[in-house]
């Protein structure tokens, strides 16, 4: 089991659903992932940025954690953690 | 039952039960306080984030092969003897398997702020107690829920299904005891100690058992033959007032269920009686420079902190820690409140120049704190002449400037250009 630091831009389908978001489907390195699971989710700010972080699993053991960026709307691959 | 519904059945229930404090204790309504403590906070969250560390040893706190300490152990852990405050070091010794995951204040804190707004729903008086503990006055509550026990549960439910963690839950006539009754079967447990079982229960445990009995009271009360909880429980009033004062006293009290029920609501704890910030360097350090860049740093932290919740100080103290772990502090006052980092730094200066100098001991920590706190007005406030005034003035200027970016762009965007070198060597 490892981190990778990643800091890639995906691409994402989210849902925006009373006052909450929830991960979907994200695109990286020209794959799609559909989100199985949120493990958890917490926020964080930097400034008047607001940062929202989600730990996901899609269909194998390992973890993504992601990043929606309040400020340029934009979502991150922070880091995967390789588990197989 | 809908959320809004259940609130206005707990104030009402809490209403009828008015003056809250001082609680007038009685046979048909006596107190009843529950302790939530959250089973190995920060571990739990990260093995809630990451599943596949379920089952292994787990470690928050400094990474591996660091100076650091362990902030909290998953009981998987604690099994090979690793607990909070050991050093990396010894767990890499007692538990070469050990993940060792990096703590992440801001991710914890956040949890913590989501656990509290679920505890608000089941009782309008809830006390923090630490990022992952409170303490709920359930008096006038717990009936509305099918009693103390089904009330506890629902809790432990919510904060399972809302935040995927687990807590353990202590229920009894006093803080001390809903403490201790919380400690009592983790990890998801949950005890009720009835006032009448609290002898049976704790009576032979000793003394250091309870919650804020140290080294030096234990002593104290090993002098008066009191060992164990029933010791303390059977002791003459008169005895503990005359020996040990209020705080004996009050130790008695609180065990029997007759004081101690207090919870102090969030909105009505006492204000900050200081603030400050430490370091430990990733390698013990010997040059000056060094350290005082580190020092203006924490006094820019510190006092930071302190215009953002409006405060102004006048009492720094300067915290040291040798590479042989001996801690040292020293404190002085200013002669004027202040909220200027500047002001802070020069202090804390003097004090470093009086307990260290180079050639001295190597320095593994260092921090800077400021107390005697109080909101500025008239009374707290500097009183500048003419020749003084305009310098002042165009200092509190660039200080508002400087707070405003860092609000609008977080605190990395600005710093004093001397606090960076200890930044910039990673040190």
């Amino acid at each position: 089991m490892q981190y990778e630091d990643i800091q890639d831009k995906i691409e994402m389908i989210a849902l925006f659903r009373d006052g909450r978001i929830r991960p979907l489907k994200f695109r990286w390195k020209e794959r799609v992932y559909r989100v199985e699971r949120v493990n958890g989710e917490w926020v964080s700010d930097e400034g008047q940025t607001r940062f929202y972080h989600y730990s996901v699993m899609t269909t194998g053991p390992d973890v993504y954690e992601l990043t929606y960026n309040s400020d340029s709307r934009g979502w991150l691959l922070n880091r995967v953690c390789l588990v197989g | 039952m809908m959320r809004a519904e259940v609130r206005d059945r707990i104030r009402k229930g809490v209403e009828d039960d008015s003056p809250r404090r001082p609680r007038t204790l009685s046979k048909s309504n006596p107190a009843l306080v529950l302790h939530v403590d959250m089973d190995a906070f920060f571990a739990a969250i990260e093995e809630r984030d990451n599943p596949s560390l379920k089952g292994k040893p787990v470690v928050v706190g400094g990474p591996k092969g660091s100076r650091g300490v362990v902030t909290t152990a998953n009981y998987v852990a604690r099994e090979y003897g690793v607990h909070a405050g050991m050093s990396i070091a010894e767990v890499e010794r007692r538990c070469p398997d050990a993940i060792h995951v990096s703590t992440k204040g801001g991710k914890y804190s956040w949890v913590s702020v989501q656990l509290m707004a679920i505890l608000r729903r089941y009782s309008p008086v809830v006390e923090p107690y630490s990022i992952d503990e409170a303490f709920l006055d359930a008096t006038g509550c717990s009936h509305l829920f099918g009693g103390p026990e089904a009330y506890a549960n629902q809790i432990k439910q919510a904060i399972h299904s809302e935040l995927n963690l687990t807590a353990s839950v202590g229920i009894g006539p006093s803080r001390i005891v809903a403490k201790m009754a919380s400690g009592l079967e983790k990890p998801d447990g949950l005890t009720y100690v009835k006032p009448e079982d609290v002898g049976r229960i704790f009576g032979p445990m000793t003394v250091r058992t309870i919650p804020g009995v140290g080294p030096s009271t234990e002593i104290s009360l090993n002098k008066l033959n009191i060992y164990t909880i029933d010791d303390l429980a059977q002791a003459p009033m008169s005895m503990l007032q005359k020996f040990m004062g209020k705080h004996g006293r009050d130790l008695a009290e609180t065990i029997k269920g007759k004081s101690g029920a207090e919870i102090i609501a969030m909105e009505e704890r006492a204000e900050d009686k200081s603030m400050g910030h430490e370091h430990t360097f990733h390698v013990d350090v010997t040059d000056l420079d060094m350290l005082l860049s580190r020092l203006l740093y924490l006094s820019e932290k510190a006092t930071r902190r302190m215009r953002k919740a409006g405060y102004v100080g006048r009492v720094v103290t300067l915290k040291l820690r040798t590479h042989d772990f001996r801690t040292y502090d020293h404190q002085r006052k200013l002669d004027e409140w202040t909220d200027d980092p500047l002001k802070v730094y020069e202090l804390a200066h003097e004090l470093l120049n009086d307990l260290w100098r180079p050639g001295d001991k190597p320095i593994r920590l260092i921090g800077v704190s400021v107390s005697g706190l109080v909101r500025p007005d008239e009374h707290h406030g500097v009183q500048h002449n003419l020749f003084t005034a305009a310098t002042h003035e165009r200092r509190t200027r660039l200080l508002h400037a400087v707070d405003q970016m860092k609000d609008q762009y977080g605190e990395k965007v600005l710093g004093m250009a001397a606090s960076l070198e200890s930044l910039r060597k990673g040190w």
